[in-house]
């Protein structure tokens, strides 16, 4: 338990980290920015309490508001990624019921490829991704002056962090039988 | 209060969902001060979003009216310049009968240059029609030049575009007077040198004809500030002025006779001869 609290953890960092350093510093276009970080929330398990989820996903994403933007970056509206996640975790059991495969979810499992195929992960995390995005740029616009503009960065955005997701899947170290 | 308990344990992850949404929001518009007034404006912006694309619908389903209109309207107005233009040829309007200082003669514009070093046109009025060498060329959005040499039916025109072009223009609103120039560069702007550096130069700011010539009158548009830097060691600005008038466009300009023009020559004259 206290193992698998810690592990977690690390990865919390390590996620954080790389979406600070490395995604947000890429500039591919204006339109584009992935956000990777939501992987950590997306695979936590199926168990894990409600309330730890939405507690971490707004520490994960007050931590991503609070890094400095860098050079080019305009002013973050702070809070938008608490926000956003907090909704996306919020989200994540209603999605699961939504697409809730014929003999239902195993407790005992983690929401991947491993125990769930991937047709099933891959519409999971692509919804959740869309509605983390969309809540994301609205928070930050305030406005929906220029929807088609802000649902194309929806969407070109969605994708890219969809694609890394589903990489990240791919390549991944280490098939856990299960968790803990 | 038991009860309560029971429902604040039961539902939990959405209360909780609720107060972190909360506190977000009060980050949202209490850190940035730029997100909360937007959040006040929201409901107006999208009002007015809606209104906006609403006209834009209404004005696109008038447009075959509208068009029909304007066709009409136009053909009108071309049966009155017609008329027009005759009657200014007809009744020698350069006459010297009255005291308007400053007379407009419409004129076609037959053959210019725009994108050459030293740039002319030729106008198809001449001496017949009262037009002399040094009279203003003024076009419908702003100066276009002075004429240089006059035959019986034809004039040339030195543009505004040409480096021997110079006239005395004022930043409208300060007062501050300065030469226009031509640098070969770009045919949308002109130089104007010789603002004082202390003068209050913004991008955007009109320049107009000074009238401290005997050619132009004063007030007529030149064009808009559009970069400024000082030169000279910080002692004057040397400012960019898009120009109003797109000389691509000219098809008619106004000749603009100075009636009193002779007169004030005559009297400085006579300070230097003195």
């Amino acid at each position: 338990m206290i193992n698998t609290f810690i592990r977690y953890f690390i990865r919390f960092i390590l996620v954080y980290l790389f979406q600070v350093l490395v995604l947000n510093n890429m500039q591919y276009s204006g339109l584009i920015n992935p956000y990777f970080y939501i992987w950590f929330i997306l695979v936590l398990p199926f168990e894990t309490p409600g309330w730890l989820v939405l507690v971490s996903a707004f520490l994960l994403g007050l931590g991503i508001d609070l890094f400095p933007q860098g050079i080019s970056g305009a002013a973050p509206s702070m809070g938008m990624h608490a926000g956003a996640t907090v909704l996306l975790a919020f989200m994540r059991p209603m999605v699961w019921r939504w697409i809730s495969p014929g003999d239902g979810y195993d407790p005992k499992t983690l929401p991947d490829t491993h125990f769930y195929g991937w047709i099933w992960f891959m519409s999971y995390v692509m919804m959740l991704t869309l509605i983390h995005h969309l809540a994301l740029f609205l928070l930050e616009d305030f406005s929906f002056h220029r929807l088609h503009i802000l649902l194309l960065r929806v969407l070109l955005s969605a994708i890219f962090t969809w694609g890394i997701i589903m990489l990240w899947e791919i390549i991944k170290p280490g098939k856990q039988r299960k968790y803990g | 209060m038991r009860n309560l308990l029971r429902f604040i344990i039961r539902f939990n992850f959405q209360i909780l969902f609720m107060l972190l949404e909360i506190i977000v929001l009060i980050l949202l518009t209490r850190v940035n001060p730029i997100p909360r007034s937007k959040v006040f404006s929201m409901i107006e912006e999208t009002n007015s979003f809606i209104a906006d694309q609403y006209h834009r619908l209404s004005d696109f389903m008038g447009l075959v009216t509208k068009n029909r209109e304007l066709i009409l309207e136009n053909s009108r107005l071309r049966d009155r310049l017609t008329v027009l233009q005759s009657d200014w040829a007809d009744q020698k309007m350069m006459k010297e009968t009255d005291t308007v200082q400053y007379r407009y003669l419409p004129a076609g514009v037959v053959n210019q240059s725009v994108n050459k070093p030293y740039n002319y046109l030729t106008l198809n009025r001449g001496a017949k029609d009262g037009i002399q060498p040094d009279m203003a060329v003024i076009g419908p959005d702003g100066i276009v030049g002075m004429v240089r040499n006059v035959s019986p039916h034809y004039c040339t025109v030195l543009s505004l575009l040409n480096p021997e072009f110079r006239t005395s223009a004022r930043l409208t609103g300060t007062g501050f007077f300065g030469t226009i120039q031509w640098d070969h560069l770009n045919y949308r702007e002109v130089l104007l040198l010789e603002i004082p550096a202390h003068a209050p130069v913004q991008i955007g700011d009109t320049v107009t004809t000074s009238g401290y010539s005997t050619i132009f009158p004063p007030g007529e548009m030149i064009g808009v500030v559009s970069e400024f830097h000082t030169i000279s060691g910080g002692v004057f600005y040397q400012i960019r002025v898009k120009l109003s008038q797109d000389f691509k466009k000219i098809k008619w300009v106004y000749i603009i006779k100075n009636r009193f023009k002779a007169e004030q020559n005559e009297l400085e004259q006579q300070l230097s001869n003195d």
